[in-house]
């Protein structure tokens, strides 16, 4: 089961280029927190209704997949938190007593970032949106098989993002927080490209937390081209080899 | 390959367990709906609450006490028996969970908000896991030990729809050797608020396909199954899936995503319209999706084949509508009468809208001359242009 990754891009505040990306891999800085990307490609009708999270996966996304392919991609939208800071604000006006913003409500939903996107490329393809807890790039990667699975010639436009949560909640999550997005471009590799195997045995960050989250670790394993096999997992042991020639 | 629905658990306002809820839908038992006054202020609003006693989440998984999580636990019991046959035969490492939900536990996160509007910090005991929309299969997998993959799927209205679509491609790329795929989703002032924000909840129920439909009725439970890689049975037949580029919470009036959504579905199990012996309409009874939907089954499937929207029965209980529909499916074929299936009538004030193209939409106490293997749609459609079709049947005879 080896999938080809096609190309990539990730955003967080201040490194937005794969050069910025390839030096963060081997420095290894914090990630900074506060500002968002230029989303000027967006149509404005789009961009209006885009939070911030909404605008980092978006831009990902557009970094990552060029004009051509973008309506034609199947996508997979991850996130653990997701809209965790709309929810909140309707939340909010509940307890209030205050009347909930029918704009946010429709915003609210998990696949926010699918639908806008799917609206801004005019993509009518298959699309799935989805978390897995602390493990929600690997279960994004496994979803992202499965659309492989169902449409074997397809390309599948993987994007996931997170922000850290309203503060009100953030004592209560258990790994770091960063704001930051990762888009993939995958498609069936045939006898070539990245492994993927979900072995038995301890998760490797079940008694060692990580520092970044999963998706940037993945990241910085593509940046350094080396030639181990890159394991994650908070819940499972997930496997990754590096591509074959 | 094949995708056995080899057992199904369900709870929702007709009750809990197949039992239960199979002679009510049979005769389109609509007594389940009740007020609420309790949901959005200074509305009383209809709803599919469920009002059967829940089983208690276990001590060790307190950190995934939810109503919701409570409501997969009570479906779960039921195939309590065919999912421990799996794990002996498989493995916890070969067994795996999708589910889908739009709500998980915001009912919880907005109880403890509340503590926090009284006393100034959140209730002790909420966890994150409870609210997370992850928690949904997370806490199948520890609760049933099982080590495969754990995927939460939330596409609102097509969540659970697509989780059966996800459980499948699971076996046949080889990952796991059986999956529990369903949905579960709870009523909340997250879902109830917002959609009467929306103008999209109907004060007198739903009404679907009627001249006089006013919007949706909420809804709340789990169904959830066992698919296994054998053959026989009732077998998933075919998925179709498409995503609309047209508005967040409309859809688009031509019904093009619909459409290509459930030509999707035949396609894919190599079936013609007229092998479709029932349609599961999405049928939320809100003026757009019904003229959108209608027009859509028309083109797909033409006029003539039986449909209902269930509805009016249950509610539209959301993330779980899509896995909870595909049950009712599931059950007009399990309950078999020879060479005829029974279908869920149709509820409603019987005033068709003239303006949206005409359905068949079953009677009540219909039986159609059906010879097995027949086979069954279901549509869900969601907000953000989500749309998922499943098709179940009968295997074919050896």
């Amino acid at each position: 089961m080896l999938t080809r990754i096609e190309d990539w891009a990730a955003w967080s505040p201040g490194r937005e280029t794969r050069d910025d990306w390839r030096a963060w891999a081997r420095t290894r800085e914090p990630l900074g927190d506060d500002g968002q990307p230029a989303v000027a490609f967006l149509p404005p009708a789009v961009r209006r209704r885009s939070t911030r999270l909404t605008k980092m996966m978006l831009r990902a996304a557009f970094d990552c997949c060029g004009e051509a392919l973008r309506s034609d991609v199947r996508t997979v939208f991850a996130s653990r938190h997701g809209a965790i800071h709309v929810a909140v604000k309707i939340l909010e006006s509940i307890v209030s007593g205050q009347p909930v913003s029918p704009m946010q409500f429709s915003h609210s939903v998990h696949n926010a970032q699918a639908g806008l996107y799917s609206i801004a490329a005019g993509n009518c393809e298959a699309s799935s949106s989805l978390a897995g807890e602390a493990d929600t790039f690997c279960s994004a990667w496994i979803e992202a098989l499965l659309h492989l699975e169902r449409a074997p010639d397809a390309r599948v436009l993987l994007v996931i993002g997170d922000e850290p949560v309203p503060p009100k909640l953030s004592p209560l999550v258990d790994e770091p927080s960063a704001s930051y997005a990762v888009a993939l471009l995958l498609c069936s590799g045939g006898d070539a490209g990245v492994g993927f195997a979900l072995e038995p045995g301890e998760p490797p960050e079940a008694h060692a937390p990580r520092a970044w989250p999963q998706a940037l670790e993945f990241v910085r394993w593509l940046c350094a081209d080396g030639p181990g096999a890159l394991v994650l997992g908070a819940k499972r042991r997930y496997v990754f080899s590096p591509p074959s020639q | 390959m094949p995708a056995r629905l080899a057992a199904m658990g369900l709870v929702n306002a007709l009750g809990r367990g197949t039992d239960a809820v199979w002679p009510r839908l049979a005769s389109g038992d609509a007594s389940g709906l009740v007020r609420r006054g309790d949901l959005v202020a200074d509305r009383s609003l209809l709803v599919g609450a469920v009002a059967s006693e829940l089983p208690r989440i276990p001590e060790r998984l307190r950190h995934y006490d939810c109503r919701n999580n409570a409501f997969t636990l009570a479906a779960l019991d039921e195939i309590a028996e065919p999912v421990a046959t799996a794990l002996a035969t498989h493995g916890p490492e070969r067994l795996g969970v999708v589910m889908g939900t739009s709500t998980s536990g915001s009912a919880e996160c907005e109880a403890a908000m509340l503590h926090e509007a009284a006393t100034g910090v959140l209730a002790p005991a909420f966890r994150y896991s409870q609210l997370e929309f992850g928690g949904t299969a997370g806490f199948v997998a520890e609760l049933l030990g099982l080590r495969g993959p754990a995927l939460t799927l939330s596409t609102a209205c097509s969540s659970s729809a697509r989780a059966l679509a996800s459980a499948r491609s699971l076996l046949r790329l080889g990952l796991c050797d059986a999956v529990i795929a369903g949905g579960s989703d709870s009523l909340c002032g997250l879902t109830t608020n917002g959609f009467s924000s929306l103008q999209a909840v109907s004060d007198a129920g739903c009404n679907p396909m009627s001249a006089n439909r006013s919007g949706l009725t909420l809804g709340e439970g789990a169904a959830v199954f066992l698919m296994t890689r054998e053959n026989g049975g009732i077998q998933l037949l075919g998925i179709g899936e498409s995503s609309e580029a047209h508005h967040m919470s409309a859809p688009d009036p031509e019904g093009g995503g619909a459409i290509a959504s459930m030509r999707g579905a035949l396609h894919d199990a190599g079936l013609e319209p007229r092998d479709v012996r029932y349609l599961n309409l999405h049928g939320t009874a809100t003026p757009l999706n019904d003229a959108m939907e209608s027009r859509a089954v028309a083109a797909v499937l033409g006029g003539e084949v039986p449909c209902s929207s269930t509805k009016p029965l249950v509610g539209h209980t959301l993330g779980a509508a899509g896995a909870t529909e595909l049950a009712f499916c599931w059950l007009v074929l399990d309950r078999r009468e020879g060479n005829e299936l029974r279908l869920p009538p149709h509820v409603f004030d019987g005033m068709r809208d003239p303006e949206i193209a005409r359905l068949r939409l079953a009677e009540k106490a219909e039986r159609i001359h059906a010879p097995a293997p027949a086979a069954l749609m279901t549509n869900s459609f969601g907000f953000g242009g989500n749309n998922c079709t499943l098709l179940i049947g009968e295997d074919e005879p050896c």
